[in-house]
């Protein structure tokens, strides 16, 4: 079938036009946008008092409205926002997307979903500079959600462990210290530079609690805890808790990474070669030691 | 002269390698196919950084090519992933194969990454919204009033305004619109 | 009389050929020459032809010895596989040409991707690209100097009072003849911007677009010309009615020698690489001559970038004007 495009009438109606050569070609259209003046003539009074400081200042200073109170004092104070630069910060990424994301073959179901998985779809993305700790599993799309994972992320809630769990899967909470962050959203750049993996940090004072906690699925809680919670869990919602010791992709679900670890397979120390395509590991004593404990 | 002098100077140069040379940045087969052009390598850092010594001055290592195969699925794939083929897959996420009527004067693309192209502008502090259907193809004055006639009869009480953009191949509609237009165009099929 | 084989494997059973052969120091079993033997493994890569199919001998007709290039059976080409098709949208086609004879010979007809050769003309981001490609290699030189620069006393001409005549302080000051530019060009002024990469993406495929549909954008199966004449180049411009300038694009950058040798003297014929292709210089000549070779590579590359998985490959940085201090 071929049905006539937009496209493909625009070129026909070139083709009875003269040639498209370098001297009949229209400019791009845009917009003149209104320019205050400024400078040392050219801004005039800007709009304050006739005399002093403020008619004769060659350029407004920094936050100046004319004839208003300006932003910075007009705007209240809000102190639920006061540290908010230096609290960590979870990006959503709802359970809705998630599916979407394994539907479309975004991300595979055969192999453990992490920070770097849904990363590398390149649609998602932590930036470690605005100090984001890695992704929040969000509920929207809760219904929709029928995928068996054996997920890790970095915060979220029982309700998202209840719908995952249900399915059958399992869902890790673990922390990444920000320069892990930087190692995990994108490998490869990271291996370019030559630098060894880094060794996954232990969570700070404030986050220790989550990641231990067993009802929170932490990465640092005790496993028989955490198959207790999953029990208690499914008798809260009111659904079946499907055997994971019977299930054929066992090896899959159970896999979970070292504390100090931050990608599968591979240890902090070691030194990825992408050109021989090989690892460098370490014999160095006072190195080992290092990213072994 | 002053050629030669510095050419033989540069030839002397005590550097063990040349880190600008540009196959330092190749990696083939994943995202970047390319070579890093000048302009995108961080010359700050290049500079900085220190020039290579002597082996024996580093510590020992071993070579190991067995974990190569965790390396390998960390690499990103360079072309974005086929999705399923089947139109009358019914996936719980609510996305389906493109299909449209055989028999219609136009069509709207899906975009690179396979999802329907309807999107919200919003301006002026959320007074103004529109709703953008970008990518259409053929008859796009016949989609503006097939989509325009749909939505009066939904909201009858409201005066739907629509417009194309011929040049971008767009329709617009005044308002935030959004959901039920791509109801209205899952219900076609594109 | 050349014998030849179409998939891949050449058989030469001519000495005088085997003796080329060695003189350019290819194994007969590679592909040889940018004759009809690389056209043939070309066309055979995108053809629906199965490579399961047995090697067929075909042999040359007598009459197309004449021509000097010997190719295999017409029509070399009908089809070729294009991937990242849009749904309801029929690839756009051309014929493929020969330049061995100076009347045009049509050897097949090439597909050619709708996304990259039927897209819709924008002609402001061809604009926007010609002006960046005039830009950024532009550099102001022009430098007027302040009062405050230029030689000279700085004394005051002549008392405040007393002479009767206009009070000054100085003989740089701006209102006189000679004196300094109060906000005149200062010094070398770089106008290097990047355009973005989406732009540079579109406008190439735009004016790829164009081309095709003004009839400029001719496909021949390779670029190899019997002699090296340019009274050869310009009759064959002449005859087929090609624009007056033409611009030559193959896939690699050594030129065919009997091609850089007959357009070396013309200045309006000129020979580029793929690498090198850019709106600019398909404005500026009227006809654009792809070899299929090039075409495939140019399709590839642009395909590639349409539909990449990565948003910002490095190329994609965006550089501001004034970013780069003069």
């Amino acid at each position: 079938m071929s049905m006539k495009s937009g496209s493909d009438w625009a070129l026909a109606l070139l083709r009875t036009l003269p040639r498209v050569g370098l001297m009949n070609l229209p400019r791009e259209p845009f917009r003149k946008h209104p320019r205050t003046g400024r400078g040392q003539h050219g801004g005039k009074l800007h709009g304050g008092p006739q005399k002093g400081s403020y008619q004769r200042m060659s350029y407004p200073r920094l936050g100046w409205e004319p004839r208003k109170v300006p932003w910075y004092v007009r705007v209240p104070m809000e102190n639920y926002y006061k540290d908010h630069h230096l609290k960590r910060q979870y990006p959503p990424l709802s359970l809705g997307t998630l599916q979407l994301l394994i539907d479309t073959n975004r991300i595979s179901t055969d192999e453990p979903i992490d920070l770097t998985a849904i990363c590398n779809t390149k649609l998602h993305e932590v930036r470690p500079q605005e100090r984001h700790y890695g992704f929040h599993l969000t509920v929207d799309g809760i219904d929709t959600f029928k995928a068996k994972v054996n997920i890790e992320v970095q915060w979220t809630s029982e309700a998202v462990i209840a719908a995952v769990e249900k399915n059958g899967g399992t869902i890790t909470t673990s922390y990444y210290d920000l320069h892990s962050i930087y190692a995990a959203k994108d490998p490869i750049a990271w291996f370019r530079t030559g630098k060894p993996i880094p060794k996954r940090m232990i969570p700070p004072e404030d986050a220790i609690e989550f990641y231990t906690n067993p009802k929170m699925r932490g990465y640092l809680a005790d496993p028989e805890k955490v198959a207790e919670e999953r029990l208690v869990l499914a008798q809260k919602y009111g659904y079946e808790l499907p055997k994971i010791e019977e299930d054929p992709q066992r090896d899959l679900l159970l896999k979970r990474k070292d504390p100090r670890q931050i990608f599968y397979g591979l240890e902090p120390g070691w030194v990825v070669n992408l050109r021989d395509k090989c690892i460098l590991k370490p014999k160095d004593e006072a190195l080992l030691q290092y990213y072994s404990n | 002269m002053l050629q030669n002098i510095a050419r033989k100077s540069f030839k002397f140069r005590p550097v063990v390698c040349f880190k600008n040379s540009p196959q330092c940045s190749i990696l083939p087969g994943c995202g970047n196919t390319e070579v890093c052009p000048p302009h995108a390598r961080n010359y700050s850092a290049y500079f900085k950084s220190r020039v290579e010594e002597s082996p024996d001055k580093y510590t020992e290592y071993e070579k190991s090519f067995e974990e190569w195969k965790f390396v390998e699925k960390l690499i990103p794939p360079t072309h974005v992933p086929e999705p399923p083929r089947d139109p009358t897959l019914k996936l719980p996420s609510g996305w389906y194969k493109a299909n449209p009527p055989k028999d219609c004067s136009y069509n709207i693309r899906r975009t690179k990454n396979h999802m329907i192209p309807v999107y919200c502008q919003i301006m002026a502090r959320g007074d103004v919204r529109f709703t953008h259907i970008r990518r259409v193809e053929g008859n796009i004055w016949q989609l503006e009033k097939d989509i325009g006639q749909w939505l009066q009869d939904r909201y009858p009480l409201k005066t739907m305004n629509t417009r194309t953009h011929e040049i971008c191949r767009q329709v617009i509609i005044k308002g935030d619109l959004v959901d039920d237009v791509k109801e209205w165009v899952t219900a076609q099929g594109f | 009389m050349l014998r030849q084989i179409c998939t891949g494997r050449l058989s030469v059973s001519s000495a005088c050929c085997s003796v080329i052969l060695s003189l350019r120091g290819l194994s007969p079993n590679n592909v040889v020459s940018r004759s009809a033997s690389t056209i043939s493994t070309l066309v055979d890569s995108f053809t629906l032809k199965k490579k399961s199919e047995d090697i067929v001998p075909v042999v040359t007709e007598d009459v197309e010895v004449e021509t000097g290039l010997a190719r295999g059976p017409l029509p070399l080409i009908t089809h070729r596989e294009l991937n990242y098709l849009p749904f309801g949208r029929a690839s756009r086609q051309a014929w493929m040409e020969n330049l061995d004879t100076i009347e045009e010979q049509k050897l097949g007809l090439v597909d050619l991707h709708p996304d990259v050769f039927g897209t819709f003309p924008r002609i402001e981001i061809i604009q926007s690209n010609m002006q960046w490609q005039m830009l950024y290699k532009k550099v102001n030189w022009t430098f007027a100097p302040s009062r405050a620069e230029l030689p000279g006393s700085q004394r005051k001409p002549w008392p405040q009072k007393g002479t009767g005549r206009a009070r000054h302080g100085h003989r740089k000051a701006p209102q006189w003849h000679g004196g300094g530019k109060p906000h005149g060009p200062r010094g070398p002024k770089s106008y290097y911007y990047m355009l973005p990469f989406d732009k540079r993406l579109h406008g190439l495929c735009s004016m790829l677009s164009v081309k095709h549909a003004q009839d400029d954008l001719k496909i021949v199966d390779t670029l190899d010309i019997p002699t090296d004449d340019p009274k050869y180049m310009e009759d064959l411009v002449d005859k087929r009615k090609w624009g007056v300038s033409v611009l030559f694009v193959d896939d690699t950058d050594i030129a065919p020698k009997n091609l850089a040798l007959a357009t070396d003297s013309i200045g309006h014929m000129n020979i580029m690489p793929v690498y090198g292709l850019n709106v600019y210089s398909m404005l500026k000549h009227e006809t654009l001559v792809l070899s299929l070779a090039a075409l495939n590579k140019i399709e590839e590359k642009l395909v590639f970038h349409l539909n990449r998985h990565n948003p910002r490959p490095p190329t994609a940085r965006k550089i501001h004007k004034g970013s780069f201090i003069s």
